[in-house]
């Protein structure tokens, strides 16, 4: 009976405990909306006001409180809670870095950020919040962050503050886990927007500082116990906490946001198969290739921890790893990787544009006069057009052509670093010169100094050492502005901004269907959508004249027509567009970066004092932080919860009419009955700071000029751009935004997924290699680019050898003699030179033996290989000459030769017979080792297969023909030892009977 | 023509030569014999300083070859070297090696050089080698290249330096041949050398060189046939000594024999033999410990290789006289060391005796 | 020097092995006195491995043949080496002892 029990109970409890765990482990609650949350588990930080937002918006859900945010989204990804409800910037952050998990688009609830201090003192409150108000009014607060609250993973820009080392230090609480708020660096130091910001204000009050970093929940008990001063760490000012501190005015305006997983099946998708890209930060525990010691090699580093960065010298090998499979993205400069992508099929790139950097010339750290007179070159040719002008040919049409540069007379040279292989449209080699806008930059600017020009080719590597080391006089090669370099050489004046984007393999990326839009040139023969008479409409008219333009007038019908596929793609202003697409899960986005408008309000012609006081407004409103918390209102936050606020006010100062084509935020709308959007809400500020009644008055877009024009209305707005054509109508106010488009299409028609193009049927390998040789070597005369390559391999080959050769047989000379004087420094140079890699002597004696000499770099390679050289060779010959029996030498002796003699007539030629085989082998490896002279601004056999690489990236052919050439060099030189050889042996040359 | 006078060479704390002083006169042929390793080569080598004495002088022709402002290699040009290991020069032919010192330090045109190489390579029987090359002649041939080469100088005196140690036996032969022409010619010559019959025969002067020194210098007649000095004759007559001393009445027997008989294993004496040496040590000594007032006794086995006897010499003190008249109660011992001994002899040397028995070959 | 002893019938024979010279001959002496206190008809020494003798060892075998032959009794030496042998001829005791 007993054991019959048992074996029941067993199994039932074995049951029953699997049922237990398995209810507890499958509690993945998918949540896509706030309202998903309802009885969900959300995570919050102890003390917060995400803690109190979240018990009081979710009454119905757990709460469970965390000390710390990282505890949190632990908690968040192991499935413990369902959402972690938190400040904004921390949320975005650990997105960025979490790419499992998203913040919903809509907000919690905003926030005011502002400095906690006790009660009861008057006089500090007051002096901070005038602190704050200056710093808001100086644009330092917006420049903080700007700074600080990035979206990308590029490093964070420091500001210097120094804040006295003795004195009454003001302790500053602070929960330094709060990135970007409040962090600590790699060096241990306290930093982020409010390090910074505490940093100000204890400098402000000439106290140093002392940060006292403690859990965020214990800040304001050790505040009102005196442990600490303030409170500066992305606090809000709550009214609970007004019950016990007292806060400043609000220096930054926050939300709460609830942080959730991504949605199951899109991360299974990103594991499953090979490498599937659906976004950029999926690239961040892969191989990532980036130029060696660009901006993106260091971004990827910092930014990418767990990824595997590999280096390259050249932009065609970078190419060319992505292609193969060697890396799976690439980081590189967006506007050369555009024209990469143009004549890459297999290529796209990924995502939006990472970052941009701004680009200046380099110069060395003592030339202050040569940087001054460029920057003043560059003030020059910005107000006079030709700056704008080289821009649209290079950048903008593609123009592949340098212009005529008028002749001056000079007096002295400019000697200009560059790299003649870093792409289109900086810098590339045609017919055999360099072309780009670097170099019209360069030319220019030797014509305006008077001097000529002469360009140094080099790797991008070597450009800063040779600026530092004045080889260079300065550095004009899409030369990014670093902190690093920033050590080395000096830059000028920013003169562009480049950006960053990520290269992958089109076929890595998930596909959503085949007949793919990658990019926005796909619609050159589509059907676009635009708005009527919008500069959208200008622009493709403009820029796609076989596009198939249909032309809406409000943005439902467009967003229709786009589902339906009555149109391919439409173009909307890039928030518009995030907002249609959230709302309308199968549209997406083709591209951001089309165009770039500014907008501004229009305002009659005929009222100018309207139009000045609304600048003086829109000023106010910019540097009181009253744009900003606008800014953030309708844009960051969930702008369809945002309402333009009533005010009351007398209005007596007369009125005045907006009009504006409602239909889309974050602009101008109209939402559960009421009038919606910052173009609303600035204006109702305007209007109330000016005390002016306001009506408002919606009409198309296609009409507001023309009733602007009529008086109808005294400002028309709704995103307009501000156009030459339209700013002949119509007077606009200061520029306040800048308009981003998107252009959108259905999901299922984006994204890659053509295969590679493999070679149409029929093509033969021997029509392949036909047409690689054209394009290699017949093209643009490319073969003169080869055989000034090889005339310069060649040259320094054989000089080398000679010299080789003689400091060899001395140095031997020395190594035999039995006099310690002599033989000991020769020991040491063999030592030296045989156990330095030839490249590290070749760059110390042209970077540092020959720092501030003007020498011909070849005659460096002369030296250095020659030196090398020598040291083998001086072995060599003294192995030669000991392998010759002692007895020959004797015989000579005794036959009365002198040792000379005897070296000469007898030992010698035994020694030269033993010794020549070697001496073979070492002068092939020397042509060879030239290959490395690239590093010193040579254009060698190596360095033009580079160049041509760089312009067909056609990887196969030319390093095939480079090795061949190499090869016939290294023959030929045999041939020759093979002669001398023939003739030192005796046996060949004697002649018989 | 070449005068040594205290010469010494030393090879860091091992002294070769101790003290040579000797003349060499035109017309001399020259054998220098001695075990290996008594500096012969070393000497020959200091002659044409191609080795550097420590000590001494040497004169060529009255001219100080150690004073710096001698002009050393052409002295050589006059005295002409053949070596153990031949040392043709490998990177020309037989005809080159004949002419490179002609036309280089002679100053000969080509035409009067290749003749006279020619000429010589006829002499030494090797006309038909003069287009090959070192390696593609037996050994035998390259010796007499390398004679005929130092000819082709017109040396006033030739130094031989083992010429034919490194030969196959019968190429020995062929050389000689040649060296013996030369002797013949009247060619002064100095030879160090191994074959001992060829020396006899050749030579007219014979330096037997031992210990560091010039042991014994006489004609060949007396240094081959009879040999003076003890040193000299061991080694004409490859004789090997054992010694053995007793100085004290009680001595251990069975080591002594011991010694005795590693001593003849050594030389592969028969058993026989052995056993007469011992029985004749044994029975000298039964007779000489009772007699001898303080036992002082030197024991001497001597094998000749050359005639393959021995010799027992038994050289003591402490009585006087011929022990083997001693008073003995039985004759037994003598008339066994009699029986054994092909001749006894006795010879009294100052205050000692020397009583030498060789045996009979059996 | 060892010596071992055999009886055969009336014979006594003793074998000795190894040297009868200056030093060992004493013992012998004595091995030959204890053995004839034995009975016997021959005293008989086996040389068969004996390798050495001097005259020492001879006199102690003419000792030897003098006793046993005035106690009446027969001596024979046996099986000696030719070595042996050849001393016992030069000294001329091949005539007068028996060899066998």
């Amino acid at each position: 009976m007993h054991i019959q029990r048992t074996f029941i109970l067993l199994p039932a409890l074995t049951i029953i405990i699997q049922l237990f765990f398995c209810g507890c482990g499958s509690n993945k609650k998918q949540i896509n909306t706030l309202e998903d949350a309802k009885y969900g588990k959300i995570g919050v930080m102890t003390g917060t006001t995400g803690e109190q937002l979240a018990k009081k918006k979710f009454p119905a859900a757990e709460i469970k409180s965390f000390d710390d945010i990282m505890d949190a989204v632990s908690a968040l990804k192991s499935g413990q809670t369902d959402a972690v409800i938190t400040a904004f910037p921390t949320a975005m952050n650990v997105c960025k870095r979490n790419s499992d998990l998203h913040y919903l688009p809509e907000a919690v609830d905003y926030e005011n950020t502002a400095i906690a201090m006790r009660k009861g003192n008057e006089k500090l409150l007051s002096e901070l919040n005038a602190f704050i108000a200056e710093l808001t009014k100086d644009g330092t607060l917006k420049d903080m962050k700007r700074r600080w609250f990035k979206t990308d993973l590029s490093p964070y820009e420091e500001a210097d503050i120094k804040t006295p080392e003795r004195g009454n230090a003001l302790k500053v609480g602070v929960s330094a886990t709060r990135e970007p708020f409040c962090f600590v660096d790699a060096n241990k130091k306290v930093t982020g927007h409010d390090g910074e910001l505490a940093r100000r204000v204890a400098a402000r009050l000439n106290r140093p500082v002392e940060f006292v970093d403690m859990k965020f929940s214990a800040l304001i008990t050790a505040l009102q116990s005196g442990k600490i001063d303030l409170i500066i760490s992305g606090m809000t000012a709550t009214p609970e906490r007004k019950k016990s501190v007292d806060f400043t005015e609000s220096y930054f305006l926050n939300s709460q946001v609830m942080l959730v997983k991504k949605s199951v099946d899109a991360e299974e998708k990103n594991n499953a198969g090979n490498v599937k890209f659906k976004s950029v930060n999926d690239i961040r525990d892969k191989k990532i290739g980036v130029l060696l010691g660009s901006v993106h090699d260091t971004y990827a580093m910092n930014n990418y921890p767990d990824a595997t960065v590999m280096q390259y010298k050249n932009p065609s090998e970078l190419v060319l790893a992505v292609k193969s499979g060697k890396v799976d993205a690439a980081i590189y400069t967006h506007e050369t990787l555009l024209e990469i992508l143009r004549s890459e099929p297999e290529l796209m790139q990924l995502g939006d544009t990472l970052f941009t950097v701004p680009i200046a010339i380099g110069f060395n750290r003592e030339n202050d006069a040569l940087r001054e007179k460029f920057n003043a070159f560059l003030k020059e040719i910005k107000s006079n057009g030709v700056f704008d002008d080289m821009h649209h040919r290079w950048t903008v049409q593609g123009v592949r052509e340098m212009p005529e540069l008028k002749k001056v007379k000079t007096n002295g040279t400019l000697n200009v670093g560059i790299v003649s292989d870093k792409g289109l449209p900086f810098t590339v080699v045609k017919d055999g010169k360099m072309i780009g806008y670097d170099v019209e930059l360069s030319e220019r600017f030797a014509n305006y100094i008077g001097k000529e020009i002469k360009f140094s080719d080099m790797e991008f590597g070597s450009l800063i050492i040779a600026a530092a080391t004045n080889k260079i006089d300065m550095i004009s090669s899409t030369l990014m502005i670093t902190e690093e370099r920033k050590k080395k050489i000096d830059f000028s004046d920013p003169y562009m901004r480049l950006g960053a984007s990520v290269i992958v393999l089109a076929s890595n990326v998930e596909k959503a269907a085949p007949s793919g839009l990658k990019k926005l040139s796909d619609i050159a023969d589509k059907k676009v959508g635009v708005y009527a008479g919008t500069v959208h409409d200008v622009y493709v008219m403009q820029n796609f004249p076989k596009a198939d333009i249909r032309r809406f007038n409000n943005p439902p019908d467009m967003v229709l027509s786009l589902k339906t596929g009555k149109v391919d793609v439409a173009f909307f202003d890039l928030y518009s567009a995030k907002v249609i697409m959230k709302n309308n899960p199968d549209i997406g986005l083709l591209c951001d970066d089309a165009l770039d408008l500014p907008i501004g309000f229009g305002f009659s012609k005929n009222n100018p004092e309207l139009r000045k006081k609304f600048n003086e407004f829109l000023k106010k409103a910019k540097n009181g932080g009253l744009f900003d918390s606008l800014y953030t209102k309708w844009f960051t936050g969930d702008i369809e919860k945002a309402v333009v606020p009533e005010f009351k006010y007398s209005g007596s100062a007369g009125s005045i009419t907006l009009g504006v084509a409602v239909g889309d935020l974050p602009y101008s709308s109209f939402v559960n009955g009421r009038y919606a959007g910052i173009d609303i809400d600035l204006i109702t500020h305007f209007a109330y700071s000016e005390n002016l009644k306001l009506k408002i008055i919606t009409m198309e877009f296609a009409s507001l000029i023309a009733s602007l024009a009529a008086g109808k209305v005294d400002i028309i707005a709704d995103g307009i751009c501000i156009t030459e054509e339209r700013a002949k109508k119509v007077a606009f106010s200061d520029v306040y935004l800048y308009l981003k488009t998107g252009v959108m299409a259905l999901k299922s028609s984006l994204g890659g997924g053509e295969k590679a193009q493999a070679a149409p049927p029929g093509t033969s390998f021997f029509d392949a290699v036909a047409k690689s040789f054209h394009t290699n070597i017949i093209l643009e005369n490319r073969y003169l680019l080869i055989i000034d390559g090889l005339k310069t391999t060649g040259m320094i080959s054989i000089f080398s050898i000679v010299f080789g050769t003689a400091l060899g047989s001395l140095i031997c000379f020395m190594r035999m003699s039995k006099k310690k004087i002599l033989y000991m420094p020769a020991r040491f140079y063999i030592a030296l030179l045989r156990g330095t890699p030839v490249l590290v002597v070749l760059m110390i004696i042209f970077y540092v033996v020959f720092a501030s000499v003007d020498i011909d770099p070849v005659i460096v390679a002369v030296i250095a290989f020659g030196m090398n050289f020598a040291a083998y060779v001086s072995e060599m010959f003294r192995t030669g000459i000991e392998g010759v029996d002692k007895g020959q030498t004797e015989a000579g002796i005794a036959i009365g030769f002198s040792k000379v003699e005897t070296f000469i007539y007898i030992v010698l030629p035994q020694a030269a017979r033993r010794i020549l085989p070697v001496f073979k082998g070492e002068v092939i490896s020397l042509v060879k080792m030239t290959s490395i002279v690239g590093y010193i601004a040579v254009q060698d056999l190596t360095k033009a297969s580079d160049i041509i690489r760089s312009r067909t990236f056609d990887a196969f052919f030319p390093l095939i023909m480079v090795a061949v050439l190499y090869f016939l060099i290294s023959w030929l030189l045999l041939l020759v030892l093979d002669y001398v050889e023939r003739k030192a042996d005796p046996k060949s040359k004697a002649v018989r009977g | 023509m070449i005068r040594a006078e205290k010469l010494e060479k030393k090879f860091g704390d091992v002294t070769v030569l101790k003290e040579i002083n000797v003349e060499i006169n035109k017309g001399e042929i020259i054998s220098i014999i001695g075990p290996s390793g008594t500096g012969k080569s070393t000497f020959l080598r200091c002659l044409n300083l191609l080795e550097k004495p420590t000590g001494g002088k040497i004169y060529i022709d009255e001219q100080d070859i150690l004073d710096k402002q001698t002009n050393v290699p052409k002295l050589r040009q006059k005295m002409g070297m053949v070596f153990q290991s031949f040392n043709l020069f490998s990177h020309l032919t037989v005809l080159e090696n004949l002419t490179i010192g002609q036309i280089k330090l002679l100053k000969r045109g080509r035409e009067e050089a290749e003749a006279k190489a020619k000429e010589l390579l006829k002499m030494v029987g090797l006309s038909e080698k003069a287009y090959s090359f070192a390696d593609e002649l037996s050994g035998g041939q390259k010796q007499r290249v390398a004679i005929a080469r130092c000819l082709s100088m017109d040396p006033e005196i030739i130094l031989f330096d083992e010429p034919t140690s490194a030969l196959d036996p019968t190429m020995v032969s062929e050389v000689l041949a040649v060296i013996r022409r030369l002797a013949k010619e009247g060619m002064t010559m100095a030879i160090v050398t191994h074959e001992m019959d060829f020396a006899r025969d050749v030579s007219n002067r014979v330096f037997y060189m031992d210990e560091g020194l010039i042991y014994e210098d006489g004609p060949p007649e007396q240094i081959f046939i009879n040999p003076q000095k003890e040193k000299t004759k061991a080694f004409i007559h490859r004789i090997r000594s054992f010694n053995y001393h007793i100085g004290k009445p009680d001595y251990d027997l069975y080591a002594m024999n011991a010694e005795i008989e590693r001593f003849c294993e050594k030389h592969v004496l028969p058993k026989n033999m052995i056993y007469n040496i011992l029985l004749i040590t044994e029975e000298f000594l039964s007779v000489y410990m009772p007699a001898a007032s303080k036992p002082d006794l030197n024991i001497v086995i001597s094998y000749s290789e050359k005639q393959d006897s021995v010799e027992i010499a038994f050289d003591y003190s402490g009585y006087e006289g011929n022990i083997l008249d001693a008073p003995v109660e039985d004759d037994l011992g003598i008339t066994i060391i009699k029986n054994l001994s092909a001749s006894v002899e006795y010879r009294p040397e100052a205050a000692r005796s020397r009583l030498l028995m060789s045996l009979i070959k059996s | 020097m060892n010596i071992t002893k055999t009886t055969k019938d009336y014979d006594f024979v003793l074998h000795i092995e190894g040297r009868i010279d200056i030093f060992t001959s004493k013992s012998l002496a004595e091995e030959i006195n204890a053995a004839t206190e034995n009975k016997f008809s021959t005293l008989i020494i086996d040389f068969s491995k004996v390798d050495y003798i001097s005259s020492t060892g001879l006199r102690v075998i003419i000792d030897t043949k003098k006793k046993i032959n005035a106690a009446g009794l027969k001596f024979e030496l046996t099986n000696m080496s030719a070595g042996v042998k050849s001393v016992f001829d030069m000294t001329g005791f091949s005539g007068i002892l028996k060899i066998t």
